[in-house]
């Protein structure tokens, strides 16, 4: 450990990786804070550049953007009420009010420490947890893959936010858009229309930027947008306010941190779920729920840490069983493919030295969030006053280059052009995006763990749910998926830690 | 009540779509190869993706046609507001359709008009030409959009081009 430790350090000393990781959370920072452009956009919009960095600072930029961007995303809300990313939108109401009545300076301070709290004990977690499952994820084949994967959908389905028909119908696209090219079994050709292109199946790079990127840009021309005018926001004294803060209402972080934590944790579900969970469960907490929303400090001093522990918990499963844990982390998986590495818990023997740096490198960049949080409010309102119509079109330029980027394939950007579509009429019905993504992902592992499974075995099903693990694993999903009183339960579990609650009148 | 209306009206539709695609699917791989011994081989996964397409697709056309009643233990209870997933939340209404319609389909036709001209214009020209006629028609003033696009397009032309080294069409 300490030698691991000792080369990690060494490897992310290199100046290239710094200047990687302070430029990545300055890009994360932009986006971030300019509305209408989100985390998972940023992460679209920048895989291309990654793909041809070395892995480690590749790696790097993803963290640092991600943590920046998910911070910066506070700012907007304060300033204009409208939520830099969707991870902010929670508490976005309170933290207007608070600015509006002139307690703007501390908001932004409890976000900035709330937000580097929240980040480094998602770290904590990430570097205990994950070798850990890596330990028994090392025994696992292919029958416990098959149930982790099916389990990892499930989770996403009962997690998503609104409707669940609306969340299932968006995994099954996934998976559908997943059996496109040679079948495993036989190689036969599958829904290619005779393409060539599509044998190969739908490159995942391409379709990702089109479904955060394009469909973002889509959204946004077609939407009624009305942006504040500028107000910057003094950031003297906040410190010591923030901490005033953070000290009356301390003793909520410890619970948004673990909601953060296991909400991260769960395939599909990212900082935002994660923002939107931990409200609720403060608000069931709190001695005073009826000033929430009409500008209470409480919800921002709990919920902050919430959305950035998320970050580091969604890189457990990802790392550990190749399931990711929100859409960044899916699309990272491509970016780990693409460096010819396999997620799985054979990372942590064969790559143990590059796994401790990346935990470094979330404990610096998490660190590297209390300057950043002071540069984002600097910029904000210069940010701020940047036009959608100036921007929009840049990105579509991007989102462009980056699908043609991965292949030199003029049908990737096709690809990514009818997934934008995609994304946007999905978007457009309330219907999540991330688990089309991860149906995208997850489909082959599926596929390929449950054919091989009954190949191995001629065809008898009963291993599936007579190997210990693969019974347990079953037994979750069918229990996640099938019985209402466990669906209920993780939900008002999740939402209200306890049930002495009556069910909420619908707000 | 018109703006439920018209809610109901959209999930119907992406409903239908979704039990047609469904059903579209099981037609598809209804001759697919077997496996030896006369497993099902290759139309597994997609045979039981379209059919959970058909029953999903259903569940919504019926949630929508019923209405959200009380009766719905789908529609989630989480006590927050919930803006779609990953939208901005500030963008969730539409524009008047008369300027929201050609905005969505200039960026749509910007991509089969680069597929299609940049291998003979060059990527500088078409890109140049697609970012300037977005900006345009968002109601960029011209010379602030000329001077944009094209500072735009020579970064994104030198970053990827020069230093990532993607081979983007050049005519010169």
């Amino acid at each position: 450990m300490g030698a691991n430790l000792l080369e990690a350090a060494g490897l992310v000393l290199d100046p290239v990786v710094i200047v990687t990781i302070v430029l990545a959370a300055l890009y994360g920072l932009v986006l971030g804070a300019v509305p209408g452009l989100t985390a998972t956009m940023a992460m679209a919009l920048m895989v291309p550049f990654i793909m041809f960095m070395p892995t480690l600072p590749a790696l790097a930029a993803i963290v640092a953007m991600h943590a920046a961007a998910i911070l910066a995303g506070d700012i907007p809300g304060a300033l204009v009420r409208i939520p830099g990313t969707p991870a902010s939108a929670s508490y976005v109401e309170d933290s207007y009010r608070l600015t509006q009545r002139g307690r703007g300076a501390e908001v932004v301070g409890v976000h900035v420490i709330g937000a580097s709290v929240g980040g480094l004990a998602g770290v904590a977690v990430l570097v205990v947890a994950a070798p850990m499952l890596a330990n028994v994820a090392l025994r696992f084949t292919t029958f416990e893959y098959f149930w982790l994967a099916i389990l990892g959908l499930s989770g996403a389905v009962i997690i998503s936010r609104g409707s669940m028909v609306k969340g299932a119908i968006a995994t099954v696209l996934g998976l559908l858009l997943s059996t496109v090219g040679f079948d495993v079994s036989l190689g036969y050709p599958r829904f290619t229309a005779g393409s060539p292109d599509l044998l190969g199946g739908i490159g995942l790079i391409p379709a990702m930027i089109g479904l955060f990127g394009l469909s973002q840009v889509l959204s946004t021309v077609t939407a009624r947008i009305e942006l504040g005018g500028s107000v910057s926001v003094p950031t003297k004294g906040a410190l010591r306010a923030a901490l005033t803060s953070i000290r009356r209402y301390w003793r909520h972080i410890p619970r948004s941190t673990t909601i953060g934590i296991i909400v991260g944790a769960l395939p599909g579900a990212g900082p935002d779920i994660a923002a939107y969970v931990s409200y609720a469960a403060t608000k069931n907490a709190s001695k005073t729920p009826q000033e929430f929303g009409k500008g209470s400090i409480e919800p921002i001093v709990s919920v902050s840490p919430s959305n950035n522990s998320s970050i580091a918990a969604a890189w457990v499963p990802t790392l550990v069983l190749g399931i990711p844990g929100d859409a960044v982390t899916a699309m990272m998986i491509g970016v780990l493919l693409m460096h010819g590495l396999r997620p799985g818990p054979g990372l942590f023997v064969s790559e143990a030295p590059l796994l401790f740096s990346v935990y470094l490198v979330f404990a610096i960049a998490n660190l590297l969030l209390l300057p950043i949080g002071y540069l984002a409010v600097k910029a904000s309102s210069r940010l701020l006053s940047i036009p959608h119509r100036v921007l929009m079109p840049i990105v579509v330029l991007f989102c462009i280059v980056g699908s043609f980027a991965v292949n030199s394939s003029l049908f990737d950007v096709a690809v990514m052009g009818g997934m934008g579509l995609l994304g946007f009429i999905l978007t457009r019905r309330e219907v999540p995006v991330a688990p089309v993504l991860l149906g995208l992902i997850l489909g082959p592992i599926i596929e390929q763990n449950f054919m091989s499974s009954v190949l191995k075995t001629d065809w008898q099903l009963l291993p599936f749910f007579t190997r210990p693990v693969s019974a347990v694993l079953a037994l979750l999903t069918f229990a996640l998926l099938f019985a209402p009183t466990a669906r209920v339960a993780v939900r008002r579990g999740l939402t209200s830690r306890g049930m002495k609650q009556s069910p909420r009148p619908p707000s | 009540m018109s703006a439920s209306w018209r809610r109901l009206d959209g999930d119907t539709l992406l409903g239908v779509v979704v039990l047609l695609v469904g059903i579209v699917v099981l037609i598809a791989v209804a001759d697919y190869p077997e496996l030896p011994g006369g497993r099902v081989g290759p139309a597994l996964f997609p045979r039981i993706l379209g059919t959970l397409a058909i029953i999903f697709g259903g569940s919504l056309v019926l949630q929508s046609r019923v209405g959200k009643g009380e009766g719905a233990d789908d529609t989630g209870d989480a006590a927050a507001p919930t803006p779609p997933d990953d939208a901005a939340p500030a963008l969730t209404e539409f524009a008047d359709w008369r300027v929201a319609l050609p905005n969505a389909l200039l960026v749509l036709a910007a991509l089969p008009l680069y597929i299609l001209l940049s291998e003979h214009a060059g990527f500088v020209a078409t890109a140049g030409v697609i970012t300037l006629m977005l900006m345009l028609r968002l109601g960029v003033r011209p010379v602030r959009a000329f001077a944009t696009s094209l500072i735009a397009v020579l970064i994104v032309n030198y970053a990827f081009g020069e230093v990532l080294g993607v081979p983007l069409p050049q005519v010169w």
